[in-house]
């Protein structure tokens, strides 16, 4: 008796256990006429914008397929993706991809489309947010009111923005006016409304529940802190081989593609007079040096005035790695600027540019703290005791410096220097300027832009004086040119190529530190 | 619009969703039943052999088994949803199963929910079958099988009470198929925009998404209809019960 | 007189408390054999173990010339029927009650039919077939329960207390009824009783169980007039109050 009974009661569990299984394995064999099935794992506000169902329509005919969208918030449709549970994810936060994309875990991480972020709150704006000048300066009134300000608090690219935002206030909000709620865009919105507090959003879900509730945008104006990108990405197959890496790409193609781009833009217009999203498309995408990003705000006024309706648009990253952004992700871009022109002319060999300029020289300068009396040449470096801070050669500059050093005669001298101690190598040069001020070291090399930044921000260090033989200022060339295969705005990205290549464009870049070109600069084709 | 208008508009668009059949609220009151259904019956299948194990065998360990479905009825249902989630994720010791976000795994999770629910009440119910009526059957020349068979017979109501208490507390879940099953609908406007068939939408997680979107009739319409399912069941239980 | 049932040196223990000792007895084919004693004696206990409900301490039970060990328990019921004070009925109809032992003897269902109604017959609950057994009144349900017992013609028909809870009426149609098991269908029957009176009636022989032991055990004439033992006339004559 005990045997059967007990024997039926595994039945039954195994039965239980192992429908589940079969069902599965027989889907995933089936071929042809079942609709395949992609899981999208994705934020809420491009769920509850509801933009997702006229853009995937088509997708799913094309290639009979149907589309499982996941909405949770952009840190947790990332942890979904990197849990293998999702096939493609679509989120808004740079930082948060860049690190999961560093980890492994996602490919061919590509631009969507965009929109901005919105601080929204009850029409009598008691914490006069209206006048700020910024978007941290709004947050800034807000928690000097103490008025009710409602968080997403769910780690969501919104959430994150808005903690980048406090952090640049230099505000840690707390206090009964400060609440985190803990989920997605709409009902943050509805809790802010019942609460007749602030919040932030992103415009699309903003506009899509505006009828729904008397919160109004209060501010919206900041381009560098309310920018909210789309980007989409594919699970990496080598870590999840189950995940349908194939219609993945498939779909970021799509998502990309001028037909889909025509949807996004579109979308909304007529509902709410207006577009919820601007498709990457309509955007002139400058891909440029990090040690360029200084001068942004500069190069967008003087552009803004040659070409007033562009929509000019800069991606910040270390060159070598916007090279793999374009040459193996297919990174959308109009412009490429990195700080080696080399980077082009790669490019230029797998047939993706066909001609490219030298736009600007960057040159090294040899920097020490500023009270410091040990280093008044380039020489006394070799001198026992001093100690030198410089790159690894990780980073572009750190080869640089030790071309500047050989050139000199020194660098056997500073190897052995390095050996005992006194040569401290850091991951990126932009540290420098600070250690120096701190003493960790009394002399080190940086960029010449870099110096004349750490000036302009009254950083206690000061230049000493080099022979410009060694200064590295022929050797070191940004480039800029069009990614012809890629870019689908070419006369406006010729036009910020010419710009940058006038007087105003090499004025600009003069006044933050890098060397003019002479003559036009031309250097291929 | 003053909250009386809100809450009767509301209400009046809700039951104009459910009388024109809407699909979307349709497809996701199907996935509630089958889900859940699905979950109880085999929940049954093994609830009886092991209630029944448990009021006439003898073995070691039937004491924490006991202890065991009396803590099962108390698991709070995240829990469960977290585990199998855990372990159905494709990182995780089963992901090779690819069952994440299906109604399978949801089905999964809410038999583990209910299987002690229907233990526990089928054992109370073949325990309260009285002792004089077990030494009759013995006295009228019957095996222990004999015995089971009449004790099954006499507790027969009880039975279904257990039953249809375990398809009420399925229907009613939400924290574990919300886990397990990702509350996803299709693309499509089906029933409107953003409105696709159901995959692994059951009414309590739409609910949850549907109020959280602003989508207030829609929710209503949801709530109408799941607790028309549960005082449907609550009302046969209460039958079945009045009848032992 | 044919030894059907022969009880040896039976004795019981609940625990540390012993409650039956040095038992023997033997019960001839066709008589109506009678226990009396006070409440509590074991009198209820002796019927079950005879039923192997309850497990002897020590001793040996022997039917129709064979012992009888606990793991041949079934075939000693099958042969056997046994009511209580309460009948126990099954949540079904009249019919399916009483059919029972024979369901589970897996008699075919005409033979089936033919002996349910003359055991209905019998008891004087004809027609009473698709009636709701959970509906019969007090008397009705026992009577049900005499049907069902006989339905299957075992040797040995344990009744232990069976008109304790009836009111006078029916007490008589049940001693009437087992009367005419005894002497339609020839079967033996064993009951406890604290009614003497009763006892007196229907009983051919009679024991008296008097601290935990048998300490008489006679025809019912000799037991009620000339009783071997004091403690038996003490106890006839009501002089134990319990």
């Amino acid at each position: 008796m005990k045997n059967i009974v007990a024997k039926i009661i595994l039945i039954s569990i195994l039965i239980t256990l192992f429908a589940g299984c079969i069902q599965e394995e027989s889907r995933t064999t089936q071929i042809s006429s079942a609709p395949q099935e992609l899981r999208l794992s994705t934020t809420t506000s491009t769920c509850d914008t509801k933009l997702l169902d006229v853009l995937n329509e088509k997708f799913e005919e094309t290639n009979n397929v149907k589309i499982l969208t996941i909405c949770e918030g952009t840190g947790k449709a990332i942890a979904t993706g990197e849990l293998g549970a999702a096939d493609v994810v679509m989120v808004h936060s740079i930082p948060a991809e860049l690190q999961a994309v560093a980890n492994g875990n996602f490919i061919n991480r590509r631009y969507m489309m965009y929109n901005y972020f919105v601080i929204i709150g009850p029409e009598n704006d008691p914490a006069g947010i209206r006048d700020a000048g910024n978007a941290v300066d709004a947050f800034t009134k807000i928690a000097a009111k103490q008025s009710y300000f409602i968080s997403r608090g769910d780690d969501s690219g919104t959430h994150k923005m808005e903690k980048s935002i406090w952090n640049a206030a230099d505000i840690t909000p707390s206090g009964t006016w400060y609440q985190s709620v803990g989920k997605g865009m709409g009902e943050t919105i509805i809790t802010a409304n019942t609460q007749e507090g602030y919040t932030l959003s992103d415009r699309g879900t903003y506009l899509a529940m505006k009828d729904k509730i008397s919160l109004r945008i209060l501010f919206e104006s900041d381009q560098t802190y309310l920018f909210n990108p789309y980007h989409v990405m594919a699970v990496n197959a080598s870590k999840f081989p189950n995940v349908k890496y194939d219609l993945a790409i498939k779909y970021i193609d799509y998502v990309t593609s001028s037909y889909a781009q025509d949807i996004i833009r579109n979308y909304g217009k007529d509902t709410y007079g207006e577009a919820l999203f601007i498709p990457e498309e309509d955007v002139l995408k400058v891909l440029a040096a990090g040690s360029l990003k200084y001068a942004e705000k500069d190069i967008r006024s003087g552009f803004t005035v040659t070409a007033p309706g562009a929509n000019l648009q800069f991606v910040f990253q270390p060159s070598g790695k916007l090279e793999d952004w374009i040459y193996i992700d297919r990174y959308p871009v109009d412009v490429f600027f990195p700080a080696d022109t080399n980077n082009l002319k790669n490019l230029e060999n797998y047939g993706m540019v066909k001609e490219y300029h030298t736009v600007a020289h960057n040159a090294l300068v040899l920097v020490k703290g500023k009270n410091n009396t040990n280093v008044s040449t380039l020489e006394d470096l070799t001198k026992p005791g001093v100690r030198i801070i410089i790159a690894k050669t990780s980073d572009a500059i750190g080869g640089y410096t030790e071309q500047m050093f050989t050139n000199a005669g020194i660098m056997d001298t500073i190897r052995e220097k390095e050996t005992i101690g006194e040569v401290i190598r850091v991951e990126s040069a932009t540290t420098i300027p600070d250690e120096l001020v701190k003493g960790t070291a009394d002399a080190g090399i940086i960029y010449q832009n870099e110096f004349v930044e750490a000036q302009k921000t009254g950083k206690a260090i000061e230049k000493v004086t080099i022979d410009p033989e060694y200064d590295m200022h022929d050797s070191i060339n940004y480039g800029i040119g069009i990614v012809d295969t890629l870019s689908s705005r070419k006369s406006e990205g010729d036009a910020f190529i010419l710009f940058m290549l006038s007087d105003d464009g090499q004025l600009i870049l003069q006044n933050h530190g890098f060397i003019p070109v002479e003559g036009d600069g031309k250097t291929s084709n | 619009m003053s909250s009386l208008d809100f809450l009767s508009q509301g209400i009046i668009q809700a039951f104009t969703l459910i009388v024109n059949l809407n699909p979307y609220i349709l497809s996701i009151t199907e996935v509630s039943i089958k889900v859940s259904g699905t979950a109880t019956i085999l929940a049954t299948l093994t609830a009886l052999p092991l209630a029944f194990a448990i009021a006439f065998l003898k073995f070691r360990g039937k004491q924490a088994l006991i202890t065991l479905v009396n803590t099962g009825m108390g698991l709070p249902s995240v829990f469960v949803g977290l585990f199998i989630f855990v372990m159905l994720v494709p990182v995780g010791p089963f992901g090779f199963l690819n069952m994440i976000y299906t109604k399978k795994a949801m089905i999964l999770a809410q038999y583990i929910l209910i299987v002690p629910v229907i233990t526990g009440i089928t054992l109370a119910a073949i325990k309260a079958v009285p002792v004089l009526i077990i030494e009759t059957v013995y006295t009228l020349g019957g095996t222990q099988k004999d015995v089971v068979i009449a004790t099954l017979r006499e507790a027969k109501f009880g039975i279904i009470t257990a039953f249809l208490a375990g398809l009420g507390r399925a229907l009613a879940e939400v924290g574990a198929i919300l886990i397990v099953g990702g509350n996803i609908a299709y693309t499509g406007s089906i029933g409107g925009i953003g409105e696709g068939l159901s995959y692994t939408r059951s009414l309590t997680t739409a609910i949850t998404s549907e109020t959280s979107k602003g989508d207030i009739s829609t929710s209503i319409a949801l709530g109408i209809i799941l607790i028309s399912l549960v005082l449907s069941v609550n009302i046969l239980a209460n039958y079945f019960q009045r009848r032992d | 007189m044919e030894d059907l049932f022969r009880i040896e040196n039976l004795g019981k223990y609940f625990g540390n408390k012993e409650v039956l000792k040095n038992i023997h007895l033997t019960i001839y084919r066709g008589e109506i054999f009678a226990f009396i004693g006070p409440s509590g004696v074991g009198k209820t206990t002796l019927l079950r173990i005879f039923n192997f409900l309850e497990m002897p301490t020590s001793g040996r039970l022997i039917f129709d010339g064979n012992e009888y060990a606990i793991h041949q328990k079934n075939s000693i019921r099958r042969r056997m029927s046994m009511l209580f004070q309460r009948p126990g009925v099954f949540n079904t109809s009249v019919f399916n009650n009483v059919a029972y032992g024979l369901i589970i003897r897996s008699v075919d269902k005409k033979t089936i039919g033919k002996k349910v109604t003359d055991a209905l017959n019998l008891v004087g609950l004809s027609g009473y077939e698709k009636q709701k057994a959970s509906t019969l009144s007090g008397g009705e349900a026992q009577r049900m329960a005499f049907a069902r017992a006989i339905v299957y013609q075992p040797d040995i028909l344990l009744l232990d207390e069976p008109t304790a809870n009836l009111d006078p009426a029916h007490v008589a149609k049940i001693e009437d009824i087992i009367k005419q098991i005894r002497s339609e269908l020839g079967t033996t029957i064993i009951m406890a009783s604290h009614n003497i009176n009763q006892v007196r009636r229907i009983a051919d022989r009679v024991g008296i169980l008097l601290n935990q032991e048998l300490i008489e055990v006679n025809t019912k004439e000799q037991i009620f007039t000339h009783p071997n033992d004091t403690r038996s006339s003490a106890f006839i004559n009501g002089d134990f109050i319990y």
